[in-house]
């Protein structure tokens, strides 16, 4: 999933204070999950920033409204009528849901209130750590299922580097050394002979440092 | 008078184009370029143009300042992150280059390496910005130098833009001029008309903007450019004169001379000139 963080509450004011009504939209899919943007996050916020504006003497107009996704348009038109109430919106969902919303209603000001970081998992509750970094071109078939891609500091083929101490990367002790992870279960596999191989290098068209991506299945098209 | 000097009084310069090897053979690189010393005040060394791999513009400038041309050297945020941007001007300046030309780069995906990953760690406004500090002797976290260089900044502005287009470029020329820019280069120009609009809203003695003008060497080169080059405005008439001609390279050169005329007749106080895969012919026809 993608996993985000709520910014903080002075940010949020310093983008919406200018108003004088504002939607607070909240998604009910990863930023639920992550405890970011959901309709639990919604409430809070809202209750957070009433008390704010209001111990601050300006009078303010928070509604409150969760939608299943807000990168969906079947979803997005749910607030056509609603949206025209208020002067912007402020999104709990994660940058793609911010942008969906801003391309709907295109004269509408919308504001992120959550910092997107990265798809993860949730490794137990509270803490959410990176596992892929949408390459493109994924190669977790050639390294035991770990991805060195997002979890190797140096994003290396074939690690580990010098840095790997204990299976700690030198990055931080507290980071596991993702090729001393790749290693470990190479070996649990008994697959090491694919560790001996020398990894191709790594074709980065497909990532996103050319650009925007998309993909089409064409047959699902309408 | 070099080439900085010559600029920044206002005096008329050209520059020579040129780019590096592709390979470590540098003979070519070096005869071409001293080819045109005399008459073109500074060479651009170019930077990898169109994503390709050749030898560095930071090599090639070397290169060329070992044997005392003067260089401008253009540099690329394409392929390096920000220690690699400033380890790289200063490197420059004690190499000799005296002027950078800077430039965001295409993408890998339009070159000879479409699997490469692009790095982009400053933008071209970015790192003039950077050039600037380096010059007042701190490095972008702020770590004293010893010894710090003080570059002529360059840019680049896409002259042949129209409308609101062009409005924007013009913005963001003067957000390049507040981070230190005192030149700039535009995309190739094939005719000094596509030129007019910008002219209108720039004085460009004053921002000192210098067309690239190009020699085409073929009419096939002429319908490649208009397929493949975004921004650069190829006229029929000149694709047309290409295919009659008995001698495409010659009549190419003769075209570009009259654009070259044209463009300082408007009051461009220079200009930077091209002929690629013909450049050991570029000498003959920058204005003596
Ligand atoms: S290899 Fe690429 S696609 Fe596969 S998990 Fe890693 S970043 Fe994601
Ligand atoms: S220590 Fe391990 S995870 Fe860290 S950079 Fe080196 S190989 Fe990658």
């Amino acid at each position: 999933m993608i996993v985000a963080e709520q910014k903080k509450l002075e940010e949020i004011v310093g983008q919406i204070q200018d108003f004088n009504k504002i939607l607070l939209v909240g998604c009910n899919e990863c930023v639920t999950v992550c405890e970011a943007g959901g309709k639990k996050e919604v409430g809070i916020l809202a209750s957070a920033l009433r008390m704010y504006f209001l111990n601050h003497g300006k009078e303010m107009t928070i509604d409150e409204v969760t939608l299943e996704r807000q990168c969906d348009h079947e979803y997005l038109e749910e607030i056509r009528d609603m949206q025209d109430k208020y002067d912007a919106v402020l999104s709990l969902a994660c940058g793609v849901g911010v942008q969906f919303m801003a391309e709907k209603y295109h004269d509408k000001p919308v504001y992120p209130g959550v910092n997107t970081c990265f798809l993860g998992a949730t490794e137990e509750r509270g803490l959410w750590t990176e596992r892929c970094q949408a390459c493109g071109s994924c190669i977790l078939a050639y390294t035991g299922g770990i991805c060195p891609v997002s979890r190797c500091a140096k994003r290396l083929m074939n690690g580990p580097c010098g840095g790997s101490t204990n299976g700690k990367c030198e990055i931080s002790k507290e980071t596991d050394c993702a090729w001393q992870l790749i290693v470990n279960r190479l070996k649990a596999l008994g697959r090491m002979d694919d560790y001996e191989k020398l990894m191709p290098l790594k074709d980065w068209s497909t990532d996103r440092a050319g650009g925007p991506r998309k993909v089409v299945k064409e047959d699902v098209q309408l | 008078m070099g080439f900085r000097e010559k600029l920044l009084a206002g005096e008329r310069v050209f520059l020579a184009e040129l780019a590096p090897p592709k390979g470590s053979d540098t003979t070519v690189f070096v005869s071409n370029a001293l080819g045109v010393k005399g008459r073109a005040d500074a060479v651009l060394v170019l930077d990898m143009p169109g994503a390709v791999m050749r030898m560095s513009a930071l090599g090639g400038a070397a290169v060329l300042a070992a044997q005392g041309l003067s260089c401008v050297m253009q540099m690329t945020c394409r392929d390096r992150n920000r220690l690699a941007l400033q380890a790289d001007l200063l490197a420059a300046w004690a190499l000799g280059v005296r002027a950078v030309h800077a430039v965001k780069g295409e993408d890998p995906r339009l070159g000879d390496h479409p699997d490469a990953r692009a790095v982009y760690g400053l933008d071209s406004t970015g790192l003039i910005g950077t050039a600037r500090s380096l010059g007042e002797g701190r490095d972008m976290a702020g770590g004293a130098l010893s010894g710090s260089p003080d570059f002529l900044m360059g840019a680049s502005v896409l002259a042949a833009a129209r409308g609101s287009a062009l409005m924007m470029e013009i913005e963001d020329m003067e957000r390049k001029i507040e981070a230190g820019a005192r030149f700039f280069v535009t995309q190739p120009v094939l005719d000094a008309e596509s030129l007019t609009a910008f002219r209108k809203r720039v004085d460009p003695a004053a921002a000192r903007v210098l067309p690239r003008v190009i020699a085409l060497r073929s009419a096939a080169m002429a319908r490649w450019v208009a397929a493949h080059v975004d921004h650069v405005n190829v006229p029929p008439a000149l694709a047309a004169r290409l295919e009659e001609a008995e001698f495409p390279v010659t009549e190419g050169m003769r075209a570009a001379r009259e654009t070259l005329e044209a463009v300082l007749d408007m009051g461009f106080p220079g200009a930077v000139l091209g002929a690629p895969g013909i450049e050991h012919r570029l000498c003959e026809w920058i204005p003596e």
